[in-house]
């Protein structure tokens, strides 16, 4: 078992703390221009004049929300995909042989590289956005599931078999759930890869969105307008990820004990 | 006595490898006795109990399991490995109640049989528990009430007491030998120490294929044997069997 590494919340609070003081007084003593540097204040104000009034004539929590909305249905979509192709083809030579250097070559590519064919193939709404969301977040979980199932303890799947179980049995009750914690460490990462790519897509092609908020805002130079949606990126990013490990707490709760 | 397994002419090859690992075994072992296995690390207990299992085909030869060869991994062969196989993802019952779950018994059939062996293998306490959080003790007896859920006619146990601590160990040989005693099952247990095969054992099988003796079964009158009687006559049967295998 794994002994818990100590975290110091204290000093972790104090380092925002400092941040937040240096910030303050780098702009209270005007150091550098309003323009480019907004205030701690200036900040919060904005953010409480969005809330209120929104970006754009477009509510701030729309922008919020679709970018979620955008996000979510693709990982969704990649999940019920790439879990079953994955778990199959970590079993089946045939069909790993069949998509793995498909995805092999899709993988390294940088989503955006190939957002603009999208956009010529399915349009400039939201389906472009979501099958390029859908591709950075499908390969993810499809390897880890490859590896989850490749790496099940091979006394599992027999002592099944001498218990009786059937192939099909083996696979959904034994197979599945030992390969649950790589599906869990797969989609997480997939998140991430989704999260990074909307906020690009955003900026490249929407008309709403936290991505298209901040680009929209540098045109005018509204760096205090920047400021907020970067902030709530970041929070948001931090949550998501927190929220899935909660997640995977509850369902993979065996996983690192032994 | 009965046969119920019967190993005929066994070879076992790997596949890729250039000398066989079993070479024509012949062995016979009996309704309702358990049988012991020693031999040297890597001479091919593991290999045979694989293969009387079903999880591998004999190169050539046959074994039977009354009268019909085996052809593939079966409920009425259960196996017990050295690292248990629990599911970390299920409970104590669920773990013992696994292949009866498979095989569609009813749940109310299911809870009983399980809170049987629970009772039997001493950890009705510990039903909703997670194997993470048993000793490894307590962890081998769920792996033998598992395999005895489905109440297979031989049980096999592939060197399932070696990690465990001396005193464990005997609390658990006593467990075994109880259900052997009141299920009158047949048991095949792989060991590569001398006195808990000579405790466990009706018969003793010995693996010798590099002396050119694929396997060879001796009585024991020392089965179950309390270690307060150990004497000298103990020792010199203990010794003659050290001497086969070196
Ligand atoms: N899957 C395999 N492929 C090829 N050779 C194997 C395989 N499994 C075992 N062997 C070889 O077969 C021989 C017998 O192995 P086996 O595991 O049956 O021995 P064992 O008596 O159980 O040993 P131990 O006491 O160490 O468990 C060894 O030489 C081993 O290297
Ligand atoms: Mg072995």
């Amino acid at each position: 078992m794994k002994a818990r590494k100590k975290h110091y919340w204290g000093i972790t609070v104090a380092t925002w703390l400092v941040l937040l003081v240096v910030w303050q007084l780098v702009t209270s003593l005007k150091i550098t221009p309003e323009i480019l540097l907004p205030s701690p204040e200036k900040v919060i104000s904005t953010f409480i004049n969005l809330s209120k009034y929104g970006y754009n004539g477009i509510p701030l929590w729309y922008h919020f929300m679709i970018t979620m909305v955008r996000l979510l249905s693709a990982v969704v979509l990649a999940i019920i995909t790439a879990v079953p192709l994955g778990l199959i083809s970590g079993r089946i030579r045939i069909i790993y042989s069949m998509f793995d250097s498909i995805i092999q070559f899709i993988r390294p590519i940088p989503p955006l590289a190939y957002y603009t064919l999208l956009i010529l193939w399915v349009g400039i709404g939201e389906t472009s956005k979501v099958v390029l969301l859908y591709l950075a977040a499908f390969a993810p979980i499809y390897l880890a599931c490859i590896s989850g199932v490749q790496k099940v303890n091979d006394d599992y799947i027999k002592s099944a078999e001498s218990l009786g179980a059937t192939p099909r049995q083996v696979f959904f009750h034994v197979i599945f759930p030992s390969a649950l914690p790589d599906i869990f460490t797969g989609i997480r990462t997939a998140v991430g890869m989704a999260y990074t790519t909307v906020v690009a897509a955003e900026m490249v092609a929407a008309t709403y969105g936290i991505g298209w908020m901040i680009i929209n805002a540098s045109k005018y130079l509204k760096s205090d307008v920047m400021f907020v949606g970067i902030i709530i990126l970041g929070i948001t990013g931090v949550a998501l990820d927190q929220f899935l490990k909660v997640i995977e707490r509850k369902i993979v709760f065996w996983s690192g004990k032994s | 006595m009965e046969k119920i397994i019967e190993v005929k002419d066994l070879t076992l090859t790997y596949p890729g490898a250039d000398k066989s690992t079993l070479d024509a075994l012949n062995l016979d072992i009996n309704r309702g006795e358990i049988m012991t296995v020693i031999g040297k690390s890597g001479c091919g207990k593991s290999t045979l109990l694989n293969t009387i299992a079903g999880y591998l085909q004999p190169t050539s030869g046959e074994v039977l399991l009354n009268g019909e060869p085996i052809t593939g991994p079966n409920w009425k062969l259960g196996v017990v490995f050295q690292n248990n196989a629990l599911y970390p993802w299920l409970n104590v019952s669920d773990n013992i109640g696994f292949g009866l779950k498979m095989r569609h018994f009813d749940k109310s059939k299911i809870e009983s049989r399980v809170s049987t062996l629970l009772d039997q293998v001493q950890l009705a306490d510990k039903k909703d528990d997670y194997v993470f959080s048993l000793s490894g003790g307590m962890r081998q007896r769920v792996a033998i009430a598992r395999a005895l859920a489905n109440q297979p006619q031989v049980v096999m146990f592939d060197e399932s007491f070696g990690a465990l601590d001396e005193f464990t160990r005997n609390d658990i040989h006593n467990v075994v030998l109880d259900l052997w005693k009141s299920l009158h099952l047949t048991f095949f247990i792989i060991t590569h120490d001398i006195d808990e095969a000579i405790k466990l054992g009706n018969r003793i099988a010995i693996m010798t294929p590099d002396k050119g003796i694929p396997i060879k079964v001796i009585d024991n009158p020392y089965f179950n044997i309390d270690s307060a009687k150990i004497d000298a006559e103990y020792m010199k049967y203990k010794n003659d069997i050290l001497e086969q295998i070196v």
